[in-house]
This record gives structure tokens, sequence and C-alpha cells, in this order.
């Protein structure tokens, strides 16, 4: 056919438009798992019964926008059929998709520990902890900057982190354990700290898998596994 | 001189005019010398026709005969001049010959020139004679005797020395040509090139404006069109120079404006891409306004309420609010977001831009208002209700013992002792929050203040068998201040010390002076205050364990006393503390300027 270019290229521009709009819901529903992170590591380190609670109540939202972004992928793949790097970035939303919503999940969980938390006794934390939480969330933070900048530096520097964390992770049982054996009263709290401490480094691990989603984009390569 | 060379005006003029010049010069030197070699040629004619005439009559009498002297008188006749002379007998026998031998000759019968004498009476002939090598011009005309053609006469010239007078003709034309065409061209190059030049200095102008430099002016020394031309751009750079010098202040204007702006201002187009940050905008979200401009808004922050804001204004064309809250150091940052939809002159939607209000202060402020109110009501409902009980019951029972009766009304009394205290307390604090200058200030030595304050709480701290040590500085330590005010700040220090400290425990009470300040500290190793409560504890009412407070017989004023006494008196409070191990209060108030002690 005669138009078969323009037709082309008005196709093309579809494509361009809906890929847009993908990134900015996977970036939108980024900035919420951003933000339930935070607000239920915020109940945990401040004791806040009601931010605990909001975590939850927020985590409907994100599971709506994960169902909306899986269908707008699979929509992509079935009208456009992509290739290359417009393939590789739907495959990577669809994955980080998922990821997403998981750190969504511990993060409800990490807010149900927070407000049992807050209703025991304070619990003498060792200083690793705030470094835990402070690296989690760095983490989440900046495997989302490297999705949008597409970044595979700034992902990889995730991955690396991820290391540290789970040697806190695994301090983290040494000392409640030793707390615990100090003072019974404090098993309850220690318990759910430890619920707490392991939810936060399943965070840690899904962000590290954002991150290699997003080198896979980048760059092509599979780092999974392999680093 | 090489850009002006590259000219395609220069050379479109030039080119045209070149070759009119040119073309010119050579037409008129092909007319003179063709005119000359006609002419040349003509003259030989004529003379050869006229020689032919002559020898015809030479010819006359000898055309029939065949005469040996014949063949010499014409080489003799030949030999004194250029002319060859040819008789020819009708038959084309040549019968003699000023050059050959006749008897060598070929039949001159179909020479042309022979040929057109014998019909037209005149035969005129060039051609090349390969027995003389060289190309002549041959004249041929009958001799007639008796009425009858009897033979030919020819006449010949070689014509060599055309050729010579040609070429000297054609030097001496170019000769005479060159110096006009030289004029003409190397005038007309200056004139094409002074169309040139201004139109390569103006386009030169108008570049630099187009790229910025509007104290570009075009200069070229011409009274004519071109020089009008360059005057219009000049003009037009001017307007357009103090065009832009307007536009450049109204948007300095407006851009000083936006960024002094407290509230954060984010701009963006129909795409999502941000067209302007401000520095407050950067702050509250924490971005940067160059890496910012040029991307979209979803790329640049991931609050998500700042990319919904926006969108909606868009979508309802409508201002809308909302609020978010922004976590920042150790609190959030609450903040309220007014999107409102951004159209052109054409009344279009371009795009929506959002403020960025900062209320987390507000917030805090009415949350301590609303508290305020209501632990006022509380605080105020509690003695109430115990007095009004009390006394029903007394009015109730006639017959009551004395003994409770005693503890009745001794209860009463303790709590209207409360109510007062809260009332005096509130009192207090109103008077330094609303009009600090009403203090009256005095010089006032502050070691009597503590020392006041020590006697007075030193058997409480005895009773309860918490030790307290007081070490004061050695000279007096003078500050302007109200006396009252400042035993009330001593003593709510100390006695909050005494009261938060468990048996056994100890209370340190020190003044010294730092620099220009004076500076009381009291330490205690009491419960402590948390982290979190720790800038909340100056709150009115504020307690951190309300039961415990009330217990201990605090009106949940104290702290809030210290904190504006120390602030009526330019002062400032802080503390110091850890769960389980004590606080620390620090105040430091500025000393008396002037004298010093001689007011004790």
């Amino acid at each position: 056919m005669f138009d078969q270019p323009p037709k082309k290229k008005v196709m093309a521009k579809h494509l361009q438009r809906d890929l847009d709009q993908l990134a900015k819901e996977l970036l939108t529903m980024g900035g919420l798992v951003e933000e339930a992170t935070n607000r239920a590591i915020t109940a945990l380190v401040r004791h806040d019964r009601a931010l605990a609670r909001e975590v939850a109540s927020g985590d409907d939202a994100i599971n709506d926008r994960e169902n909306l972004i899986e269908e707008n992928a699979l929509k992509i793949l079935a009208l456009h059929q992509p290739v290359a790097a417009d393939l590789r970035f739907i495959v990577t939303a669809l994955k980080v998709n998922n990821d997403l919503e998981r750190i969504a999940d511990h993060a409800v969980s990490i807010g149900e520990r927070a407000e049992v938390l807050a209703n025991l006794d304070p619990l003498p934390l060792p200083e690793d902890f705030d470094k835990l939480v402070t690296m989690v969330q760095s983490m989440v933070h900046d495997c989302l900057n490297a999705l949008v900048e597409r970044s595979a530096d700034l992902a990889r520097s995730v991955c690396m982190r991820d290391d540290e964390v789970d040697r806190i992770h695994r301090q983290m049982y040494v000392d409640m354990q030793a707390v615990m054996r100090r003072d019974p009263k404090f098993i309850e709290p220690a318990i759910n700290a430890i619920s707490a401490t392991r939810h936060l480094e399943r965070i840690a691990d899904l962000a590290t898998n954002v991150a290699e989603d997003v080198v896979f984009m980048v760059e092509g390569e599979i780092l999974r596994h392999n680093y | 001189m090489s850009r002006i060379l590259r000219s395609r005006l220069l050379w479109e003029l030039y080119t045209g005019y070149a070759v009119v010049i040119l073309l010119t010069a050579f037409m008129i030197g092909r007319f003179v010398v063709g005119d000359f070699e006609r002419g040349f040629v003509e003259r030989t004619q004529e003379s050869l026709h006229s020689d032919a005439i002559l020898l015809r009559d030479i010819a006359l009498p000898y055309i029939d005969a065949t005469d040996p002297s014949f063949q010499d008188r014409i080489r003799a006749l030949g030999s004194r001049t250029d002319t060859r002379y040819t008789v020819v007998a009708a038959d084309g026998r040549v019968l003699a010959d000023s050059r050959e031998n006749p008897a060598a000759m070929d039949n001159h019968r179909d020479r042309p020139e022979i040929m057109s004498a014998a019909t037209n009476g005149f035969g005129v002939s060039t051609r090349f004679s390969r027995t003389l090598g060289s190309t002549s011009m041959y004249v041929a005309i009958p001799v007639i005797k008796d009425g009858r053609e009897a033979g030919f006469v020819r006449t010949s010239m070689t014509l060599d020395i055309l050729e010579a007078r040609r070429a000297a003709t054609r030097r001496s034309v170019a000769l005479g040509l060159i110096l006009p065409v030289l004029a003409a061209l190397v005038l007309g190059f200056l004139i094409a090139r002074g169309f040139s030049r201004p139109m390569l200095t103006m386009t030169d102008g108008a570049r630099a404006v187009a790229s910025g430099d509007y104290s570009h002016r075009v200069r070229i020394g011409r009274r004519d069109e071109i020089g009008d031309l360059a005057d219009a751009l000049n003009a037009m750079t001017e307007r357009l120079k103090s065009q832009i010098e307007t536009i450049t202040a109204d948007r300095n204007v407006t851009l000083a404006i936006l960024s002094s702006m407290v509230e954060g201002v984010v701009a963006v187009d129909r795409e999502d891409y941000v067209v302007h940050v401000n520095s407050a905008a950067e702050v509250i979200l924490g971005i940067d306004a160059k890496t910012a401009k040029g991307r979209r808004i979803w790329e640049v922050t991931r609050v998500v309420e700042v990319g919904e804001a926006l969108n909606d204004a868009m979508k309802e064309k409508r201002v809308r609010v909302s609020e978010t809250r922004i976590p920042k150091g150790s609190s959030d940052q609450v903040i309220q977001l007014i999107g409102a939809p951004l159209k052109n002159a054409g009344d279009e939607l371009v795009g929506a831009v959002l403020v960025l209000h900062d209320v987390s202060n507000l917030r805090s402020l009415e949350a301590v208002r609303q508290d305020f109110v209501a632990n006022i009501s509380h605080e105020l409902k509690t003695p109430l209700a115990a007095i009004r009980g009390l006394v029903e019951t007394l009015v109730d029972d006639r017959d009551m013992d004395p003994d409770t009766r005693l503890r009745f009304t001794t209860k009463i009394r303790d709590q209207s002792m409360r109510l007062s205290n809260i009332v005096s307390d509130l009192l207090t604090l109103s008077r330094l929050e609303s009009d600090p200058s009403r203090i009256q200030f005095e010089a006032i030595d502050l070691r009597e203040a503590v020392a006041e304050s020590y006697r007075a709480q030193a058997h409480v701290a005895e009773d309860k068998h918490v030790a307290i040590k007081a070490a004061v500085a050695n000279d007096p330590v003078m500050i302007d201040g109200d006396g009252e005010a400042l035993r009330e700040l001593v003593d709510n220090l100390v006695s909050n010390a005494i009261k938060y400290t468990p048996e056994g425990g100890h209370v340190d009470v020190r003044l010294g002076v730092e620099g220009s300040n004076a500076v009381l500290t009291v330490d205690d190793t009491g419960i402590g205050i948390a982290p979190e409560d720790q800038g909340r504890v100056f709150e009115r009412f504020y307690r951190v364990d309300k039961a415990r407070s009330r217990q201990l017989g605090g009106t949940g004023l104290g702290l809030s006393i210290v904190k504006h006494v120390a602030l009526a008196h330019g002062g400032i409070v802080s503390l110091k503390s850890a769960p389980g191990r004590g606080s620390s209060f620090r105040v430091q108030i500025p000393l008396r300027r002037g004298p010093g002690p001689n007011g004790s």
C-alpha cells in the first residue's frame, strides 16, 4: 500500500504514547510503594500507631495499580508487538511491577509489627538497626531512581548494598537473642522486631531485583544470580 | 576578501556584465577585421580586373598566332609586378604565362574563373594553387576578337599578404580594445562588489542579532536604498533590543518573585514536562530545578500527590487543593498542594501550575491549640468535679462524723489550691506571652533566685531522699529581669527535677557565667524524657505520662512557664535527656549590660 510508511509512523507514535503512559503508571506505583515503605519504617521507628494503620489502608490502591499496569503492559505487547529496547522496557515493567507490589506487601507487614511494637515495652535496639532502616530506604529510593534515569550504574550500586543488609539482618538475630536472654519481658517485642527486620531484608532483596531488572532494561544483560 | 569572492550575488551580477562586455569586444573585433578583409579582397579584385583589361589589350594581337616572343613579353611584364598573367586560348590551351612554362601547363578551360568568364564575361575565383603552393585570387575576362571569343586573359595574385595584413589588423584591434575591456571588467567587478558587500555585512549583522548580540550595528557608508535598508535594520535591532530588555526585565522580576516565594511553585506543560520549578519547590520536593526542567514531572518526583494534583488540575480545569506528607528528617512535612490549570491568552489549556505550601507549622500549631483547649477543660474540670462531689456529700450527710468531715474539707482545700495553682500559672503564662513589655525589668542577682528556690525545695528533696546540690558562682550574676518570674523559673526546674528523680538520686543546680550569658543548669538522675517527647515538653499541658504527672501534683504548665520566662528575658532553654538516665535543663539568659554588679 502507498500509505504504509505514514501508517507505520502513526502506529509508532501510538506505541510511544502507550509506553510513556506505562512508564508514568509504573513510576506512580513506585512513588506509592516508596511512600508506603517510608511510612511503615517511620511508624516502626517512631512507634506511631496511626501511621502504621495508614500503610495497610493504602495497600488496596497499590494492588489495583499493579493489575492496571499488568493489563496495560500486556495490551501493548499484543497490540504493537514491540521489539528490542521497547520490548525490554515492557518486560522490565512487568517484573518491576510485581516486585513493587510485593515490597508494598512487606511494608504492610512491617506496619502491623510496628503497631504491635508500639503497644509493648520499648525495646533497646542496636545501632545497626538504624543503619538497616536507612539502607533499605535508600535502596528502594535508588532502585526507583535508577529506573527513572535508566542508570545501570546506580542500579548496580543498589545490588552491592544488599550484602550489608543481609549481614545486619543476621546480626539482628544474635542481638535480639541476647536481649531476650537478658529479660524475658523483651521476648514479645524482640520477636516482633525480628519479624520486622525480616520484612526489611525482603524489601532490600526485592529492591535488588528491581535494580537487576533495570540493568537488563538498559544493557540487555541478565544480571540475576551471577554477579 | 576571499569571502566576497564566494558571494553568489557578486558572481550573479558580475558574470552577466562580464559576458556582455567580452561579447561586445569580440563582436567589434570581428566586424573590424571582417570589414578590413572584405575591403582588401575587393581592392585586390579590382586591381586584378584592371590589370586583366590592360593585359587583354596587350594580348589581343597575339591571341590567334603562335608567336614565341609573346611568352617572353608576358614573362617580362610579369617580372615587374607581383601579379601573374596568364593568357589562355579559347580551347583552354595556355598561350603564355608570366611565371610558368605554358607548354607544361594543363588545359585551363575547366578553371572556375575561366568558365565563369566564358559565360558571364567576368570570372573570379580564390583557391589554393598547388603549382604555387599558396592561396591566390584569380580574375579572368574573355578576349573578344572580331566579335568572337578568341581566348581569355587571367590575372592572379597571391593572398599571402592578406593573411599578414589580417593578423596585423587583429593585433591593432585587440590592442585598441584591451584597455577599455579591462577597465570595464574591473569597473563592473567593483560595482558588483559594491552591491554584494553591503549584503554580506547586513547578513552578518542580521545573523549576529539573531544569535542574541543586540548591540551589533550594521555600518555601510551608502546614501542609497541599500543604506536605507541598513538603517532600517539597525532601527529594527534597536527596537528589538529595547523590547528584549523589557521582556528580560519583566521576566527577571517574575523569576525573582517566584524564587523568593516561600511557597514552592511547579509548572508543567500539557505533556507533563516540567517548565518551571522555583527554589522553594526544590527544597520541598528535594529536587534540582536544572535537571528537572524538560523532564516529566513523574520522573522528577515520586511524590504521587504532585503528579495527581497537576493532572487533575488539567483534567478538571479548576483549582484543586489537597494535602500530602513528605518525610523530612525526623518528622514529616505537611504540604498543601494547590493545583490550577494554566491557560494561554486564547483560553486554551497549556499546562498546569502547582503551589506547594508548607503547612507543617500551621498543622502543629492547630494540634497544640486543640490539645490546649482539651487539656485546659480537662485540667479545670477534674478538681472541680472532685470539689463538687465532696461538697454534695457534705451537704447531703448532715450527720457525718467530724473526722470524715475534716478529711473531706481538707481534700476540698487541696483541690481548690490546685485549681488556684493552675489558674495562677495560666495567668503567669498569659502575662508573659501577651505582653512581655509589662514585665518589670530591674537589676537582679540570679544567685538570690537560686538560693531562695534552694531553701524552699531543700526539705522536699530531703523528704524524698534525693540529694540536692547547688553550685553558684562567687560573684553576683546580674541580669535585667523580673524577680518573681525568674524565681518561678528556677522553682519550676528544681521542683520538676526533684519530682521526677526517684529515691536515692541526686539533683545538681549550677549557676555560672559563660561569655555574656548567665547559664543555669539543672541536672537530675531521674526518669528522663524520650527523644520524641523532648520537643513537646515545653508545650502547655503536655505531659509525657499524664497519670504520673498529676499524681505528683504538676499542673502541666511548669516547663511552659520556664520557656516563656527565658524567652521574655531574651534567653533560651535547651534540654538534653536520655530515658532512664536523667535530664539536663539549661537556661541561658543574657547578662545585664553596663556597670555590672553595683545593684546588689
